[in-house]
């Protein structure tokens, strides 16, 4: 769980240090890439790249804000400098090294130190920690979700682990894209991290997802994807080298985004799960407690893929919905996220795109076509007017009715054909809630401790 | 322009970018050289393929290091 801070994490970074920067003196040739993180110019940061190959270079010159040419020539010291000397393997001699891949990030120094990874992403992730490090400290909440804005300008955060719907449901055409994968919540509302989005395409295809695929052209970086030697077509169904091909691009190739990518204080915020049991509702509104809570434990659930005699689900928690990238106690986002939504009356809601009707093998997966109707409902206000109903295990509160969602499977009990299976599963999963929150509960409120289920 | 240091970190920490040190290139410039050397292909929709190598995910926890002197506070209590 989160990155680890090695005892002698001073001597590691210093020593990864000296032989990336070795490394990088040796070759023959370099790019630098120097450019923006944080659309709200406030908050941005001044980051440069140092690297070898060209690729990392337009790399992050689609994943950062990329600047004017005068802002270019006036930029001076940059705040932070990524050495990415991927080619280069970590000498495993070096107290803390363990393998030849070593990611280091130097807050105070202002660097991060890339050896024997070439994966671009590393990069991405690196400048989302240092945000995720220096913004709490201005009182800003760094959050890894996806937002999108409507037409009376109301603002909807999306969180949720991979496989949870954060991309898919943030892209909506009736709603102008902010970002799709981080961003800032200050006092005046949010701006996007980023400049470009990494997408997943694996499997990628204009009909399904038409926005993204024709966000690749020129410009594009398509990484470990397979294409025809002589066509040169690209065949997003092939996962010989990775099932995790990756594609980036600057978010003004998609239509629908926003420029600049920064939006009001958001109105609902929609905590995305996939749950496997088929315990969760589609949709709960959760008070500010109980989204302390959800959003620290951060739940989803893997389903068993093609993996012979494998049918239980297994649940993952992973705190903030981006436990890899975080720097501070979960709980210092967490209260971040409680104040802000006190203070501009934000709504926030827990909406299972997984399981309904039953476990993974039992039930039927929730329809995207319900999911939308839901988030709908959210964004026209129609279900914050809906009656509703408490759930008795975790607390929460249960539409019971809800516009072009069927009644019957928004109360999940309702619709199990066997109640009482229900019950044992609801406090199964209850159970794995209170057993994975035991960690955070030193450093966490009585009311957070108190907003979660009980059994 | 200075090539006076014997090194290209410091000549670029000092705000001086030799020749061979491309700073903010164009897209176009990156395709060139992406393909000049470092094996890229240029796929039909315009996009600039290339592979990551052995490495095609995001490294494991274990292998990042963080380093913040001045607070002692570390997320989870990690080891």
């Amino acid at each position: 769980m989160g990155r680890r801070e090695h005892r002698d994490g001073r001597s590691v970074v210093s020593a990864a240090e000296k032989q990336a920067t070795d490394y990088l003196d040796g070759c023959e040739r370099l790019y630098v890439l120097d450019a923006f993180a944080g659309w709200d110019p406030k908050h941005r940061l001044k980051v440069r790249i140092i690297c070898t190959r060209a690729y990392h270079a337009l790399f992050m010159h689609n994943m950062l804000i990329r600047p004017t040419n005068e802002e270019l020539a006036n930029f001076g010291e940059p705040d932070y400098v990524i050495y990415n000397a991927g080619c280069c393997a970590a000498d495993t001699t070096i107290p803390g090294v363990k393998t030849g891949t070593s990611i280091s990030l130097n807050f105070e120094a202002g660097e991060m130190i890339i050896l024997g990874t070439e994966y671009a992403g590393e990069m991405k992730k690196g400048v989302f920690t240092i945000m995720n490090y220096l913004m709490p400290k201005n009182g800003v909440l760094s959050m890894h979700c996806s937002c999108n804005q409507g037409a009376k300008g109301d603002v909807s955060l999306f969180f949720g682990l991979s496989g949870t719907g954060k991309t898919t449901l943030s892209a909506d055409p009736q709603r102008p894209l902010i970002g799709d994968d981080e961003h800032c919540w200050t006092e005046n509302g949010v701006f996007n991290i980023e400049g470009g989005c990494y997408a997943k395409c694996i499997n990628l295809s204009a009909e399904k997802e038409a926005e993204i695929f024709n966000a690749i052209r020129f410009g594009s970086v398509l990484e470990n994807t397979v294409q025809d030697p002589k066509t040169r077509e690209v065949d997003f169904d092939d996962d010989s080298l990775t099932q995790n091909t990756r594609c980036s691009y600057p978010i003004e190739f998609i239509e629908n985004a926003k420029i600049p990518c920064t939006a009001g204080h958001p109105k609902n915020i929609i905590l995305l799960t996939c749950d496997a049991f088929g315990v969760l509702p589609p949709v709960s509104k959760l008070t500010p407690e109980q989204a302390m809570y959800h959003f620290i434990s951060g739940y989803t659930a893997k389903v068993a893929g093609t993996e012979m005699g494998v049918t239980e689900p297994q649940t993952t928690f992973s705190a903030c919905f981006g436990a890899a990238f975080l720097v501070w106690h979960p709980a210092k986002y967490a209260e971040l996220l409680a104040t802000k939504m006190q203070e501009y009356g934000t709504h926030a809601w827990l909406v299972n795109t997984g399981w309904s009707g039953g476990a993974y093998g039992k039930g039927s997966r929730m329809s995207l076509k319900h999911t939308r109707s839901i988030i709908d409902a959210i964004h026209d206000g129609s279900l914050a007017h809906s009656a509703y109903q408490t759930d008795p295990i975790f607390g929460f509160s249960i539409p019971t009715s809800c516009p072009h969602v069927p009644s019957e499977i928004l109360y999940p009990k309702n619709a199990w054909s066997d109640a009482e299976a229900y019950q044992v599963m609801a406090v199964k999963l209850a159970s794995q809630f209170i057993g994975n929150f035991k960690q955070y509960e030193s450093g966490a409120s009585d009311a957070i401790r108190n907003a979660g289920p009980t059994v | 322009m200075s090539t006076a240091n014997q090194s290209l970190i410091e000549d670029i920490a000092k705000g001086n970018f030799p020749e061979n040190v491309l700073r903010n290139a164009a897209p176009a410039v990156l395709y060139e050289e992406a393909v000049r050397f470092d094996n890229a292909m240029i796929v039909s929709s315009g996009a600039v393929a290339v592979s990551s190598g052995e490495k095609q995910a995001a490294a494991p926890k274990t292998n990042v290091s963080l380093n913040k002197l001045r607070s002692k506070t570390t997320f989870g209590g990690a080891t």
